[in-house]
């Protein structure tokens, strides 16, 4: 009876006994969808433990060292002592190379993940109120999620990362009135800077870190606090949560899904090589090499530098230039968007009512609509930055290729939009039609001194 | 169901061999691909085991809780508005004064707090220093590792990175970023320089930023029998012959060209700085 | 189990995508083979068949002239001739070859550019058309002929250089070629080749002769010990795997890294999700239908 001793002794002490039963009996609906934030959530438990292991490998000193490692091509070389920390964290401490790219590609899932949870409840409207405030949250972890990284994947000192900084110091430069104060304010000074690699090390592992982990205790205490949304089905109410018990049925469930969730990534980890420094080299400012990309998650950013207009406004002295429209206005725009639409649907729609059962996509055509039509054009921007190298798999001229993007970039998002509408109205009036034929029964449930449930079929349920 | 546990303890007892086969990997040579092999199947077989636990071996039931609703009522919002109300009376009364000194302080307080920032910025005061490089007149063109540059070294077709004399080396690379040059030649009968620089490609020797005037990327090809010049981040081009105009992609201007000329021993100097400020637009730009 | 057909042939299909769309490039990357056709080994009959014709027929079989004629004039006439001109001097098809001696008849005859079957577009590295009797005669013939001759560098690797190779490929090549000699779009329809077929010879060739809209690279920006540790840098890409972290993705680098980590990784997570998170055939939902 450990148990009951060490439940009761903590109670004694901080009377937790009544919130530990209400927790473990917190119940979770039971669908798939309700689960895309959790690979969020362990994507970056893995992200924090592999990390903190790379991290005692990694020096955040940007001074020339002669590389005396086991890789031959680079022996002897004079590179950033950074870079020759991760080439020593890769190929001379015993599985390092391992845990790094693990660091690395469960970044990338963490981001996918946070993403796919996105637009679930973006499409099943699981943003209305009383949970808007929480969508915020969650678009400022789709920010912070970026932010960490593009730090982390700049932090080796290699040529790759090295360029897109540059590229990334001269979008801050372009923003009118306080660029230079901005760039200079990260960098220290004029790119490249002596101060830059320890700056993004102390952002990378402890700035951008502690604030996602403040922004998702807030955002998961939100959910634990509102509870989750839930479809609409027999027995559902906006009053009640029908599914599983956090425990046992939910903590195995959820258990299970970290193990798997370790499992993809050291499979990516192990097999698939990511970010090799070790080919790129260390950064020389004045080298580069082709193909050059940023990962996944800024794709659709370098795709908007290259399909940008090449506009530069000169004014009174002053120079904007054509960074800013594509690096700056375009996705501050789309987070804009993002952070807003909650409150914009509320005024379009004129429901101001709180909401707890989520409806399936097809139920609000338009919605669907806005979002297939957004998703398209992040989609072709992300595709637009690999342009070059679809240019060389398909034997196109890239030129050629960046003439077609700009097109698609006008052109598929509302075709995707309007079809996403159409295909939205088509499923309502069929599921409508389908639904009035069944005539499903609703069914309202009464807890009985058994444990047990006594089921009225009279009893209206509010909806 | 006795298969079914038989399944979850085979799957059980493959994640622990996995974790022992893990070490041993570790022990022997930490090969990566089996360290991961180890680690994919164990946490699988581990995943794949409390799954299977869950929905197959535990008895299932729905349960259902109720929200409880989150409005605490117009009454509690009132008392609470109240409570503020009555707080903030108390401190105020008819101290308006103080409550103007108190946020004047809070402001004098916070804005003082911000002016450590700008020592993260050592270098804000010399934003001009972006309108320049280290070229200067007479400075010689000089290779990556220092040596001179002859107009000899270069035929039609080829391109040279260069540098400034004196400003090459590990302890000049910021400079370097900013300097990088390239070198091309071109016959001297296909170039339609601008009039005010007809004199800039000395027996078809030119010379550009490397710095791409879009991003400030290294615009590091060079299709020579198209004498045009590709930076590979963005394809921004840039054609040689006009002195580094913009011919296609984003980047809203030229190349900047830097004057050069030939000393009487074949070596190549430069003329004076860029005429304009290299690489990407800022704010401060003229 | 409908629907878990469904995911698990979704999430199978992506995999399998996955694998293949990463292996397939890798798996060149990989095996890495010696050039197919080392310069100094004569070609294999099929490359000899020129649109159809065995050149023993092409070349010889033109009677008894072909005794009295050099085979280089020969060889020139027959296929190359129609775009470069009698004179050498071009034509709208090809261009003029005066500056072309040596390495630039080796280097087209030997990487089986040249002869090309469609005029205008870029030539690609394949196996030799001629042996290196008859690329020797065609040299001699374009030699005697043209303006310039840039004699074939001699190129020796050298283990002991191959760190001044990787600092010079660089600095001069893999702004074009890429970081693995991969190759890579260079803008305005060309592509800058990879170079895991080169040979040492054929390497130094093109550093000096510059292909395409290759520039060139004289011995004042390369030295010859410069092109011999360029050489070895370049074998060594060809013949060493990468392979330390698992497959190299043909070096396509983050855009691959992402295809990879959107269908193999969220989609086996997203295929997981969608297992665990439906319910085991029904029976919690038997609690409260009564259908």
């Amino acid at each position: 009876m450990i148990v009951r001793r060490l439940v009761g002794a903590l109670d004694e002490r901080i009377g937790s006994s009544s919130f530990l039963k209400k927790a473990l009996d917190k119940v979770f609906p039971d669908h798939w969808a309700f689960m895309l934030g959790e690979i969020c959530v362990y994507g970056f438990v893995v992200l924090l433990l592999t990390g903190t292991y790379v991290a005692f490998f990694f020096n955040d000193s940007d001074h020339a060292t002669i590389y005396r490692g086991v890789y031959a091509p680079l022996s002897g070389r004079s590179v950033p002592a950074s870079y020759a920390s991760v080439l020593y964290l890769s190929f001379e401490a015993p599985l390092g190379l391992l845990i790094r790219q693990m660091h690395h590609w469960s970044a990338l899932v963490f981001i996918g993940a946070i993403v796919l949870h996105m637009s679930r409840v973006f499409f099943t409207g699981a943003f209305r109120k009383p949970r808007d405030l929480n969508w915020t949250f969650g678009v400022l972890l789709l920010l912070l999620g970026i932010g960490a990284g593009f730090t982390g994947y700049s932090l080796p000192g290699d040529l790759l990362s090295g360029v897109g900084l540059r590229i990334a110091y001269s979008v801050a430069q372009s923003i009118p009135f306080v660029g230079t104060w901005l760039a200079f304010g990260f960098f220290g000074g004029p790119f490249p800077t002596h101060e830059m690699t320890q700056r993004l090390f102390i952002t990378h592992v402890w700035l951008v870190p502690l604030l996602i982990i403040t922004v998702m205790s807030l955002h998961l205490g939100l959910v634990w606090r509102q509870h989750h949304t839930q479809f609409a089905g027999p027995g559902r109410t906006e009053r009640n949560v029908v599914g599983s018990t956090l425990w046992p049925y939910y903590a195995m469930k959820s258990i299970g899904l970290f193990a798997a969730t370790i499992g993809v990534v050291a499979l990516l980890g192990g097999f698939f090589t990511i970010n090799p420094i070790w080919m790129y080299g260390p950064y020389d400012p004045w080298k580069v090499a082709s193909p050059a990309q940023p990962d996944w998650y800024v794709a659709w950013l370098d795709g908007s530098l290259r399909l940008g207009p090449a506009l530069a406004v000169r004014l009174f002295g002053h120079t904007i230039s054509p960074l800013f429209w594509s690096g700056v206005v375009l996705p501050g725009a789309l987070f804009g968007g993002m952070l807003a639409w909650p409150f914009l649907e509320r005024k379009i729609t004129g429901d101001r009512d709180a909401h707890n059962i989520v409806t399936m996509p097809y139920e609000t055509p338009w919605r669907l609509g806005l979002g297939v039509a957004v998703i398209t054009f992040a989609t072709v921007l992300g595709f637009a930055g690999s342009d070059d190298i679809q240019a060389k798999l398909l034997h196109v001229e890239v030129e050629k290729a960046m003439y077609a993007y700009r097109i698609a970039l006008i052109i598929a998002p509302p075709v995707f939009g309007l079809i996403a509408v159409a295909i939205g109205f088509d499923l309502r009036a069929r599921f409508e039609t389908l639904a009035g034929k069944r005539q499903i029964r609703r069914a309202s449930l009464t807890r009985n001194a058994d444990g047990g449930f006594d089921i009225d079929h009279k009893k209206a349920t509010p909806s | 169901m006795r298969k079914l546990e038989l399944l979850v303890a085979i799957l059980l007892v493959v994640a622990m061999l996995c974790g022992g086969v893990f070490a041993a990997v570790y022990a022997l040579g930490a090969q990566i691909q089996l360290a991961a092999a180890m680690l994919v199947l164990g946490f699988g077989s581990l995943a794949a085991a409390m799954v299977v636990w869950e929905r197959r071996l535990m008895p299932g039931r729905v349960s259902i809780e109720d929200r409880g609703s989150l409005p605490s009522g117009e009454e509690k919002n009132d008392a609470a508005a109240q409570t503020l109300l009555a707080g903030a009376d108390a401190i105020v009364g008819r101290r308006t004064w103080l409550v103007r000194l108190f946020g004047g302080a809070i402001a004098a307080l916070g804005v003082g707090a911000l002016f450590p920032l700008r020592s993260f910025a050592p270098r804000l005061t010399g934003i001009d220093q972006l309108s320049h490089t280290s070229w200067k007149f007479g400075i010689r063109l000089v290779r990556e590792d220092g040596t001179a540059v002859r107009a000899s070294d270069l035929e039609n077709d080829s391109i040279l990175t260069v540098f400034p004399e004196g400003r090459v080396g590990p302890q000049f690379i910021d400079e370097m970023a900013n300097d990088a040059t390239v070198l091309v030649r071109v016959p001297p009968a296909e170039l339609a320089l601008p009039p005010a620089r007809a004199t800039w490609g000395p027996q078809g020797l030119l010379a550009f930023s490397k710095v791409c005037t879009h991003a400030g990327c290294p615009v590091a090809l060079y299709r020579a029998k198209a004498r045009q010049l590709f930076c590979p981040c963005h394809q921004s081009t840039f054609d040689v012959r006009t002195g580094g105009g913009r011919i296609f992609g984003p980047a809203a201007r030229g190349l900047p060209q830097l004057p050069i000329a030939i000393a009487p021993d074949g070596t190549l100097h430069a003329l004076g700085d860029y005429p304009e400020p290299i690489g990407p637009g800022y704010w401060e730009r003229a | 189990m409908r629907r878990r057909a469904i995911g698990f042939s979704v999430f199978t299909f992506a995999f399998v995508m996955c694998v293949v769309a990463t292996t397939s490039p890798a798996a060149r990357a990989d095996s890495a083979e010696q050039p197919r056709v080392p310069s100094h080994r004569a070609p294999d009959t099929a490359g000899l068949y020129v649109d159809g014709i065995p050149p023993s027929v092409r070349t010889h079989g033109t009677g008894s002239r072909a005794a009295h004629l050099d085979e280089g004039t020969v060889l020139y006439d027959v296929h190359c001739t129609s775009c470069h001109g009698a004179d050498l001097r071009g034509t709208k098809s090809g261009p003029s070859l005066m500056g072309s001696g040596g390495v630039g008849v080796d280097f087209y005859m030997t990487t089986g550019r040249m002869p090309l079957a469609i005029p205008g577009t870029q030539a690609n590295h394949m196996s030799p058309h001629f042996d290196t009797g008859q690329i020797a005669a065609l040299d001699r013939y374009v030699g005697a002929r043209a303006t310039r001759s840039i004699p074939i560098p001699h190129v020796v690797l050298d283990e002991g250089r191959l760190q001044a190779g990787r600092s010079l490929f660089e600095s001069n090549c893999e702004a074009c070629h890429g970081v693995g000699a991969q190759g890579a779009t260079a803008g305005g329809g060309w592509t800058a080749l990879p170079l895991w077929n080169a040979t040492p010879t054929q390497i130094g060739e093109a550093i000096r002769f510059g292909p395409g809209v290759m520039p060139r690279f004289t011995q004042a920006q390369l030295s010859p010990t410069d092109i011999d540790a360029l050489a070895t840098y370049v074998r060594y890409l060809a013949t060493t795997p990468q392979t330390y972290g698992g497959t190299v993705m043909d070096y396509l680098g983050p855009p691959a890294e992402g295809f990879v980590a959107a269908f193999a990784g969220i989609g086996m997570l997203f295929w997981i999700v969608y297992f665990t998170g439906t319910k085991a055939d029904g029976r919690r939902i038997g609690a409260y239908e009564d259908d």
